[in-house]
């Protein structure tokens, strides 16, 4: 909670700081402008000191930001189950297809961290899934779990290889190297179960990136539970 | 003619009167038709009105801020053949991050963007809009 609200805070810093900069940058640039009339030399060099003061003050203030920024999230990655709220908030309702989809935020408290509207948990989970395998979040996924609880198979309806990084991701989560067969189960909450295991195996922090046409679609799960 | 009246329709939201009038000025020169809207309801208004062939878009902006004037956009029949160029002080990763996952086609931090620069942003992606609709 406290990371976020430090977040927002820093977002806010940025904007105010940046906000003078951008009206004296196009200040300047609009007094340049000959359709406004031709300056003198000493203008003309008066205007130029002023872009270049202005450049150099919002190159200051990306050092300052940047630095504050990496301080934000300095620390190491707590290693524990996510939280699906914070998964939820930060996640599926900025998606493009969030208005499609509901999820209830009552959870049991002898369920932790799985308990909602299993469409969304759905979404969640493929869409990173996806982004940990490098497939379409469209293709149906597969879940298989052993005896022992722990996720032993994981793969898209299609029967594709889901790749190295969730090979890497699988062994560091069940510390096996074969993804043996088990019985299908498609609960949601053994997707969640997936998703946490590709979260916990990627350090606590998954970044999804994918194409959908001219826009590109990223986000990053938060390192820790708020 | 691709656009209606022939000219290309920007829309413009941005409380910053000073910031707003110097770049519908600059924009006007380069022979689109710009309105000038201040807040976000309003430019929901004017795309209701009259769909713009795109959209610039400032974030912190009274009434309805910019990224929940894109999400409502985006649930419009339509809404998502328009072009939307966010132009903010925000420059955060995590505002970046999630104007571009509400379907902005561009983030343009103002301080880091010359008015021209702005402008020529505009004019690629107005035109790309055209070959889109063709």
């Amino acid at each position: 909670m406290r990371r976020t609200i430090d977040a927002e805070l820093l977002s806010l810093v940025s904007h105010e700081l940046r906000t003078p900069l951008s009206r004296m940058r196009w200040i300047a640039e609009s007094l340049l402008d000959p359709a406004l009339g031709s300056l003198t030399t000493g203008q003309k060099g008066a205007v130029d000191d002023m872009l270049r003061n202005t450049d150099e003050l919002n190159a200051a203030v990306e050092i300052l930001l940047e630095g504050a920024t990496v301080a934000l999230h300095a620390g190491e990655p707590i290693r524990t189950a996510f939280s699906l709220p914070y998964l939820v908030n930060h996640v599926i309702k900025e998606h493009p297809a969030a208005p499609n989809i509901r999820v209830s935020r009552r959870f049991a408290p002898s369920v932790p961290h799985v308990s909602a509207d299993p469409k969304g948990v759905e979404t969640a989970v493929r869409l990173l899934f996806s982004a940990v395998c490098a497939t379409s979040p469209d293709e149906k996924l597969i879940v298989r779990i052993g005896a022992s609880g722990k996720l032993v198979h994981c793969a898209m309806c299609t029967g594709k290889d889901p790749g190295p990084r969730f090979s890497t991701a699988f062994r560091a989560t069940t510390g096996r190297d074969n993804m043996g067969a088990s019985p299908i189960l498609e609960s949601h909450r053994l997707r969640l179960y997936v998703a946490q295991s590709l979260i916990h195996a990627s350090g606590g922090a998954v970044h999804v990136s994918r194409k959908a046409g001219p826009v590109a679609l990223s986000f990053s799960l938060p390192r820790s539970t708020p | 003619m691709p656009y209606k009246n022939g000219k290309p329709q920007v829309l413009i939201a941005e409380d910053d009167r000073f910031l707003g009038n110097v770049l519908k000025t600059k924009i006007q020169q380069e022979g689109f038709d710009v309105r000038l809207v201040a807040d976000g309801e309003e430019a929901l208004a004017q795309i209701n009105a009259a769909p713009p062939d795109i959209l610039l878009l400032d974030v912190i902006m009274p009434k309805k801020n910019g990224f929940d004037v894109l999400a409502e956009l985006r649930l419009k029949k339509g809404g998502t053949d328009i072009p939307v160029i966010i132009l903010s002080n925000l420059g955060q990763e995590d505002d970046v991050k999630r104007g571009l996952a509400l379907g902005a086609i561009d983030f343009l931090v103002k301080s880091d963007h010359s008015l021209q620069e702005v402008v020529n942003k505009v004019k690629i992606y107005a035109a790309s809009a055209v070959g889109v609709r063709k």
